[in-house]
């Protein structure tokens, strides 16, 4: 695995430039977009696994680029909203849409270098839970599937059971097994 | 023109201007604040390098140059807009007007086109209450474009012409907006004080007829001509410096 990459949107190159000197040490990947719909262009070429995200920008800003991308809980991509416009609104469609932090400009650096750093931490940890639950659900399904298996096992074998009770009769009698365990039937051996 | 009516117009522009210029004075901030614990950090770790901090200062000060802009252009629009008149380079009233708007109309989406004759005399007025015209005009410009438009235009031609009726030559600045445009029925009626299609709270309805004082008090002219799906077109005639003799 590469050093991580790092999308970093912002209309203005100075805010750019510093972000980069200021996440220069850390090593990470950095590309960029100057507003919301170039990001998004640059999100089909590539996957970041953060999203330093201005708010107000022309063209697209940053609440229509939370709208267009799909913050789930797949740990897809980790969002940092970069802004100086904290108003309650703001703020709260932003958490709404799925971010992971919110630093105001001007920051203090570490706090920046803090919050990209938690965000990585962030998704890696949304992504092995993800994968572990998907393994789960698709192990319970497998078991699940044995289970089904043996209840049509359990229902044939209580099948052979009647008829060699009563070979002349071979119409299938109602199931009598016991639907709590499917390797339990009702007197499988035709004796009390 | 009454200096309280100028003063209201400047103070709802302040209003309306300040998101935009905490943004404009944010950004070269952030600039300054970030390559400033940059270059702290690389001297605590020893990793300063003189070249690259050198050119991460020149480009520090540049935008300390951006928020003294507008910190000093600031202090002279809160003036309260007497004062004598006097030979006005208005392409520089224009520059001042855009440096408190311009930040307004690009996060608009609005594309601004500029056509500067290059001959154009200096005007005769008072550049302070000229930039509040020119702010007034350019507002309702940013407001014009239909509420589901994506982008919008605003062209501004700055240049001089010889009157019919005169002969005299004259200044003129016109600032055209591609948006909605103003119905038939209020075009007589968008200088009138109070009077605006702006949603209630949005507006004041004191813009144009304080321009429109303004401008009359200038000795010039102020005309509007709009149509639905068209735009509007403000023109502003104005007497020009007089040549020196000789």
């Amino acid at each position: 695995m590469g050093n991580p990459r790092v999308l970093v949107i912002d209309d203005d190159l100075a805010v750019r430039e510093a972000i980069s000197a200021g996440l220069r040490l850390d090593g990470y990947d950095l590309i960029f977009a100057e507003n919301g719909a170039d990001a998004l262009a640059a999100l089909k070429r590539s996957t970041p696994r953060v999203v330093i995200l201005g708010l107000k920008m022309p063209v697209m800003d940053g609440l229509e680029f939370l709208s267009n991308v799909q913050l789930d809980h797949s740990g897809a991509i980790a969002v940092v909203v970069l802004t100086a416009y904290v108003d309650d609104d703001s703020v709260e469609a932003c958490f709404y849409a799925g971010i992971t932090a919110l630093v105001r400009k001007s920051f203090i650096l570490n706090e920046l270098r803090g919050a990209v750093q938690a965000a990585i931490t962030h998704r890696e940890q949304t992504r092995l839970l993800n994968e572990m639950l998907v393994e789960r659900v698709a192990a319970g399904l497998a078991q699940d599937k044995v289970s089904r298996r043996l209840d049509i096992m359990a229902k044939d074998l209580q099948e052979l059971a009647r008829l060699q009770r009563n070979p002349s009769n071979p119409t299938r009698e109602p199931s009598n097994a016991d639907p709590s365990n499917p390797l339990r039937f009702a007197n499988p051996g035709g004796t009390e | 023109m009454e200096i309280w009516a100028l003063a209201q117009s400047k103070l709802a522009t302040l209003g309306e201007v300040a998101t935009g210029l905490a943004h404009e004075i944010n950004q070269p901030l952030t600039y300054i604040s970030t390559i400033t614990q940059v270059i702290l950090e690389d001297l605590k770790n020893n990793q300063f390098d003189p070249d690259r901090a050198g050119s991460q200062l020149t480009e520090a000060y540049r935008q300390v140059g951006r928020i003294n802009d507008i910190v000093q252009h600031l202090r002279t629009f809160g003036r309260a807009g007497g004062g004598e008149m006097a030979p006005v380079d208005l392409e520089v009233t224009l520059d001042n007007a855009l440096l408190l708007l311009g930040q307004r109309i690009r996060l608009a989406n609005i594309d601004l086109e500029r056509q500067i004759a290059a001959t154009t005399p200096k005007a005769i007025g008072n550049a302070n209450q000229l930039e509040q015209v020119f702010i007034n005009l350019l507002q309702n410009a940013i407001d014009a474009p239909e509420s589901n438009a994506t982008r919008g235009n605003i062209k501004i031609r700055l240049g001089e012409f010889s009157s019919e009726e005169t002969g005299k030559l004259l200044v003129f600045i016109e600032f055209f907006d591609d948006g909605s445009g103003i119905p038939a029925e209020y075009i007589d009626k968008v200088f009138n004080p109070f009077f605006t299609t702006k949603p209630a709270g949005q507006g004041t309805g004191l813009g144009l007829s304080t321009s429109n004082g303004i401008i009359k008090d200038h000795g010039g002219t102020i005309t509007c001509e709009s149509e639905p799906n068209w735009g509007t077109r403000f023109t502003i005639n104005l007497p020009p410096e007089e040549p020196p003799d000789g």
